[in-house]
């Protein structure tokens, strides 16, 4: 997108009338909030109609991003990749995540398979207010059997709700896997330079994405791209090769080219998503632990250095935990400043005689606190209190959490209508603070534990 | 490797090269310097260029009142309230190529009667072990008075270890005066702490080079939290600083640092009796200590010596010439 995009060159092309169905007051005001990507360009409704068609593809080229994003489906889910519009996240924000698959093979008995896919399906790590998950399974072929492949795909399907990727470089055991995916659009994977032209076909045939692998060797990539866009298939994802020991520099290398290749040189053949397959760490000799270890850090350097989309092996949690948490962190909007809405909230079914508590408005503040709060099942009240995003230890020394502010949010949050009566726990971090809060708000203080994990026992102990 | 044609940049700057530790020739007692620093290209694309100074890792060792968790308790047991003979393990057991003596946080050393204690700490720690030693203060301000006791506390390590070239801080904005001209006068490079801002980097930088200090007497911890709390804050700040500083901004142009250490705080690892905690915390300091790494941060301060290891065999990778690489195609296939 040229990042001097007026909105008066979307305005333009809009149907100039007003109709609001987007939500917003006019037209202009679209054209803005689409220019600052804060709405999508589908919420304009007219714009979808045969008369305005033209138009639509005016502004889409406008606004499209850099890189192609390709949907991987299932009957029921879609995963999107790529699709971003810069090469560093401070340049705006990054789009859509990195996809993390777990592999399974057609080799395993089905009761162990199904297994594998159940876990890969309900690992999810509660963060901040939201569920952290694994988003693919990647279907390998390690029988090279067209028959097993095909029943290993569809035993998934009839247990995931996850897309696929299907991952084998022989045609024929493709084929037979993309034909028990049925209303799905699982990636393929992988074109290499030997069955590019059988896989061209099959991605043709199913309308699926399509991985071109080509290791260490990008002018092949670019040449098997090139081959594949002039075969009219578009929704490509690229892998450079993920290599291991001492090929993590390669790797790094490959991936930063490739992507400084289509944000500054502009050149199409290579602005698709990229795939990582740190799974190729267990293809060493070597200690079992060593190759999770390898595995775990390749998926942090890739997550970090552009991979769209992961491929691992290792389901065990102190792997993939860190791993969706950096991808979570990374993909934060750079721009959206990490708070809550201040005021008050209630947990579970609280009464006049239910405890009152006090933390800040950081998101990451509030979130910790309010887990802690539920998993503890407590009745209460929490009183969010604005600290401009800050957490408490910043807040107080920065002097954006103060006495004042707290009395004043006590009283203009009317919790003294919900209590009879006035005791507020504090956060432990705010413990300095108590004598004065007492004084301005007229409220008896508790100080609470340093962090909110202690919440629980502290309620039990302290809260009579 | 392959070649595309890629518009290589162009940098008009490069990062100063700082030294820690002074050797018996330069007037200390080390048994060698470690220089950080000298990057001329941005972190780990070896496509530009290789960059002088690979990324190093000092072994973090808390003088008393460690904030570890349960799992880390147990993982250094007698060792913690114990920071000489923990140092000598570090350097010994734990292969450390240099030491951060962290002389605890504010709580502590609000108490009085531990400064005299900390002072023979470090005299202790500077015979025990012969490694380039770090010296951190107060990393976490709470109060005004903690800038105090910082100030205090660190003017004094200058003292102490005068000729060692130990990398003392941190200092701040509003709190860099006396510890800044106490290392000038020591010679020792300073750690000049600013909260994931690049205008306030500047600003603190500008203050310790108007002190008389130069770039290769600064590292800049421009760093705000571990992974799960804020590391993609500490991320693109280190990735804004060093981009600036290559394209030529001269007051940027010192190393970063990055405390993986941080990782241990995060809630997830507070559990001692939860299951893998520990290696999951290790994986936690690795992903942050190679996140920060490769957005520029030259050197690692690391606590679990596991951790340490493993950044070290990451970085390593990339300056080793690769060998034979293994064919990728066969995971496909590996049972």
């Amino acid at each position: 997108m040229a990042k001097e995009l007026s909105p008066l060159d979307i305005y333009k092309l809009l149907p100039k009338t007003n109709c609001k169905e987007c939500g917003l007051e006019n037209c202009m005001a679209f054209a803005t909030k689409l220019v600052a990507m804060e709405i999508g360009l589908d919420a304009c409704k007219p714009l979808l109609t045969s008369k305005y068609r033209r138009n639509r593809e005016k502004i889409w080229d406008l606004i499209k991003p850099t890189l192609k994003e390709v949907v991987i489906k299932s009957p029921t889910k879609e995963v999107k990749i790529g699709g971003e519009y810069v090469m560093y996240r401070h340049e705006l924000t990054y789009i859509n995540p990195t996809a993390i698959a777990v592999d399974v093979t057609d080799d395993l008995p089905k009761d162990e398979l199904i297994e594998r896919v159940k876990k890969i399906e309900n690992f999810s790590y509660s963060y901040i207010g939201k569920e952290l998950k694994l988003n693919l399974v990647a279907v390998r072929s390690v029988t090279e059997d067209p028959e097993k492949f095909g029943e290993t795909v569809k035993t998934v399907v009839e247990n995931t709700s996850l897309p696929m990727i299907l991952c084998t470089f022989n045609p024929k055991v493709m084929k037979s896997g993309l034909s028990e995916a049925k209303n799905s659009k699982p990636l393929i994977y992988a074109a290499t330079k030997d069955n590019w032209d059988k896989m061209g076909e099959l991605a043709s045939m199913y309308n699926c994405p399509l991985t071109i692998f080509a290791p260490n060797d990008i002018t092949l990539l670019k040449s098997l791209v090139k081959t594949m866009k002039e075969y009219g298939i578009e929704d490509l994802v690229l892998d450079p090769g993920t290599f291991p020991g001492d090929g993590v520099s390669a790797t790094l290398n490959n991936f930063t080219m490739i992507r400084r290749a289509a944000f500054k040189e502009n050149d199409e053949l290579l602005s698709f998503p990229l795939i990582g397959t740190p799974i190729t760490a267990w293809t060493q000799e070597g200690r079992i632990l060593d190759k999770k270890w390898e595995e775990t850090y390749l998926a942090g350097m890739l997550i970090v250095r552009f991979a769209d989309a992961l491929i691992v092996h290792n389901l065990e949690g102190w792997s993939l935990l860190p791993q969706i948490i950096l991808r979570e962190n990374i993909y934060t909007d750079p721009r959206k400043p990490v708070a809550v809405e201040p005021g008050i909230r209630t947990f579970g079914q609280p009464n006049e005689n239910s405890p009152v508590l006090f933390t800040t408005n950081f998101a990451l503040t509030y979130y910790t606190v309010a887990a802690d709060i539920q998993s503890a099942k407590l009745d209460c009240y929490l009183l969010v209190v604005d600290t401009e995003g800050l957490s408490v230890d910043s807040a107080v020394a920065g002097r954006k959490l103060t006495a004042d502010r707290v009395a004043d949010s006590i009283k203009e949050s009317k919790i003294e209508e919900k209590v009879k009566h006035r005791k507020i726990v504090i956060p432990g971090r705010a413990s300095r603070l108590s004598g004065e809060i007492e004084e301005k708000s007229g409220w008896k203080v508790l100080v609470g534990p340093l962090d909110s994990s202690g919440i629980p026992k502290f309620m039990q102990e302290k809260w009579k | 490797m392959s070649s595309i044609p890629i518009s290589f940049e162009k940098y008009e700057g490069e990062i100063k090269e700082v030294e820690i530790g002074a050797t018996k020739t330069e007037g200390g007692t080390r048994s060698y310097s470690v220089t950080v620093g000298g990057d001329k290209y941005l972190p780990l694309y070896s496509f530009e260029g290789i960059n002088p100074n690979p990324p190093r890792i000092a072994h973090e060792v808390y003088c008393y009142h460690a904030p570890l968790p349960g799992s880390l308790f147990n993982f250094f047991g007698d060792l913690v309230d114990n920071p000489v003979e923990w140092s000598r393990e570090a350097v010994n057991k734990f292969k450390a190529e240099m030491v951060n003596l962290r002389l605890t946080d504010a709580f502590s050393i609000r108490n009085e009667t531990f400064k005299k204690e900390i002072s023979n700490v470090i005299e202790e720690v500077l015979q025990a072990v012969k490694v380039p030693l770090l010296i951190t203060g107060v990393m976490d301000i709470i109060e005004m008075d903690d800038y105090r006791k910082n100030n205090e506390i660190l003017t004094k390590s200058a003292e102490i270890c005068e000729g060692e070239k130990c990398l003392i801080g941190p200092v701040y904005t509003n709190a860099f005066q006396e510890i800044g001209k106490a290392c000038l006068e020591k010679k020792h490079p300073v750690l000049a702490k600013t909260n994931m801002d690049v205008n306030q980097a500047l600003k603190l930088n500008t203050s310790l080079l108007n002190l008389g200090l130069t770039n290769k007497e600064i590292i800049m911890d421009v760093t705000t939290g571990a992974l799960g709390y804020g590391i993609e804050y500490t991320f693109s700040t280190l990735e804004r600083v060093k981009i600036r500083a290559l394209r030529g901004d001269k007051i940027l142009q010192s190393p970063s640092i990055i405390f993986s250490s941080e990782s241990w705080l995060a809630r997830e690892l507070q559990e001692e009796d939860k299951l893998e905690t520990e290696k999951t915390g290790i994986t936690f300091e690795v992903l942050t200590a190679i996140t920060g790494i490769m957005a520029g941060a030259n050197i690692s301060s690391s606590l679990h010596p596991e951790a340490a290891k493993l950044i070290n065999e990451f970085v390593n990778n990339f300056f080793n010439e690769p060998k034979q690489f293994i064919t990728v195609e066969e995971w496909l296939k590996t049972r």
